[in-house]
């Protein structure tokens, strides 16, 4: 424990404090894991890792006030490691269900693919950007302090992110 | 943050968010961080927290608590595939099916495994598990039931009908799902501790392998995408091979509660010394196309028929095949092509087979049972 902010007196609160945020906020880091990788058991897996992350790293988080970002930070570094490791095989997102039950799921999921199929062929560090702008819905300089990047780098990503998604949308869409 | 100034493409990219339709949180991760305080601080290793975590892409068996049921559609049911009455599109799901195994007397092969990790005991040795009564000093329960099953001499004569996401033998402590089937991966196991290349051709191993991330990932869940390109079969080899060559494997129990301390087993399984040399001539078809057996609507045995039957129905399209949907419901008629729908064949309606060939787009089979024989005929299908 030596360094840590607190003292051993402090640890109970600061433990109690740890799980009330991060419990607080497993809905938007599992919403965010899993729409950075695009399925459920990897969402679970990087969501169990930046948690165990976070939980070696709490004592050394002096701000608690900045606890959004910091946790953010280590899911979104987990995730893209993963995405990177990814890289190597083309992901193609498919509809939630193998079964196709009838007409309207299927054109449902077929119009959900299309989004899917688009994002999914974004780099990493693209998409990342993508969900954290049009998801998480947060600012410029806020995914930059996230992603460990200047505000203009985040700026640039966009532009070249939704380039891209135009041209592959256009293709789906069958205007390309 | 909406800006008024957005453009179309980013208000259909934040539209798109917007609808998705976001899984719940697995119940595991809310155990996590409630167990968080009461078995580490972060001064000690957090890898030690005994909580379910999903083995990485690669690793074989680890057993699960996802709710694997709800990737596919309705109950597992049970029905005589070639009798009368079978199967038809009207007939919904009849029975929740037990995932009782295949009653089949099967010689016993014995094997070794260790209790690696369990509460509240230390590592045990090895152990020659000869007969049932050798299962006798792991935890009862999921884990005495599966060191039984893995007795048996062949993984065919573990695996049930409606494996791999048939219902656990023992309910899971958490309500997320319906966890693994023991017949399951007992039939795995067995597998790898002969080095069975057969399971890998198996309709059951292509499924869970498709819409996993590899055989020792957490069951496929809703949600689930197929990573493309998936070649389920070499993936699996190649997962058996490295087990071989490993020489162990590991098989984590569900998990259950001690003292209400929630805590799950790690069992140590070892290799048959022969496994490497039987896996040596094993190899993949050139074409080894994803595989989805639609789980809510078919048995094993009618998905492996189906698929087998489409395969040789395709002749040379197969090679252009990326993935082989089969289904208990009458697809393309209630899906949007060609009018008007094709009558129903003859026979006993067994189920639809939905090819995709990638660029050269789709194709159906209708599958029925005419005289006993197993009859595919293409239908149109425009998805």
């Amino acid at each position: 424990m030596a360094g840590s902010a607190g003292g051993a007196k402090e640890w109970p609160e600061r433990e109690a404090a740890f799980k009330s945020l991060v419990g607080a906020r497993l809905n938007r880091a599992y919403g965010l894991a899993w729409h950075l990788l695009g399925d459920r058991s990897d969402a679970e897996d990087a969501c169990q890792a930046a948690i165990l992350a976070a939980w070696s790293a709490w004592p050394r988080l002096q701000d608690q006030d900045r606890f959004d970002a910091w946790f953010d930070r280590i899911l979104v570094n987990t995730c893209l490691e993963h995405l990177r490791r990814r890289a190597r095989r083309p992901q193609v997102a498919l509809a939630d269900e193998p079964g196709i039950p009838g007409r309207d799921a299927l054109a449902a999921s077929l119009e959900h693919d299309v989004m899917s199929r688009a994002l999914a062929g974004l780099n990493p560090e693209q998409r990342v950007t993508v969900v954290l702008r049009f998801w998480a819905d947060l600012t410029t300089e806020a995914i930059a302090e996230r992603l460990g990047i200047p505000p203009g780098t985040v700026r640039s990503r966009l532009h070249y992110a939704l380039d891209a998604l135009r041209v592959e949308l256009d293709r789906e869409d069958g205007h390309g | 943050m909406v800006d008024a100034r957005e453009d179309p493409l980013e208000a259909r990219v934040r539209a798109w968010y917007l609808g998705a339709a976001e899984p719940p949180v697995p119940e595991r991760l809310y155990e996590l961080v409630a167990r968080l305080g009461t078995e580490t601080s972060p001064t000690n290793p957090v890898r030690h927290i005994a909580t379910r975590r999903r083995a990485p892409a690669g690793s074989f068996l680890v057993a699960v608590l996802v709710a694997a049921a709800i990737l596919v559609v309705g109950v597992l049911f049970i029905s005589s595939l070639h009798g009368p009455g079978s199967l038809g599109p009207s007939v919904g799901p009849t029975a929740s099916a037990p995932a009782s195994p295949t009653p089949v007397a099967a010689a016993l092969a014995p094997y070794r495994l260790s209790l690696a990790v369990t509460a509240g005991r230390s590592p045990g040795p090895t152990l020659t598990i000869s007969t049932a009564a050798d299962c006798a000093s792991l935890p009862a329960g999921w884990d005495t039931q599966f060191c039984a099953l893995v007795l048996r001499s062949t993984w065919e004569s573990i695996i049930g009908q409606v494996d791999p996401f048939g219902p656990p033998a023992s309910p899971p402590v958490t309500t997320s799902g319906t966890g693994p089937s023991v017949t399951w991966y007992a039939a795995l196991a067995r597998a790898e501790i002969d080095g069975d290349a057969s399971i890998c051709r198996d309709v059951a191993t292509e499924t869970w392998i498709t819409f996993g991330t590899g055989l020792g990932g957490a069951a496929p869940q809703a949600g689930s995408s197929i990573s493309r390109p998936v070649h389920p079969i070499a993936f699996c080899l190649a997962d058996l091979r490295r087990k071989a060559s490993e020489g162990a494997f590991t098989v984590e129990s569900p998990p259950y509660k001690v003292a209400g301390v929630l805590t799950g087993d790690t069992i140590n399984m070892f290799v048959d010394p022969g496994a490497v040399a039987r896996l040596a001539g094993a190899s993949a078809p050139p074409n080894d196309p994803a595989i989805a057996c639609a789980q809510g609507q078919l048995t094993r045995d009618a998905c492996q028929e189906l698929v087998d039957a489409a395969e040789v129905a395709l002749g040379s399209r197969l090679a252009a095949v990326q993935d082989l949907g089969a289904y208990g419901q009458p697809i393309p008629c209630r899906s949007r092509l060609v009018s008007p729908c094709p009558p129903p064949p003859s026979g006993t309606w067994l189920g639809s087979v939905i090819a995709n060939l990638g660029a050269g787009g789709f194709v159906a089979f209708d599958g029925a049972l005419v005289g006993g024989q197993l009859q595919v005929t293409e239908v149109p299908f425009a998805p």
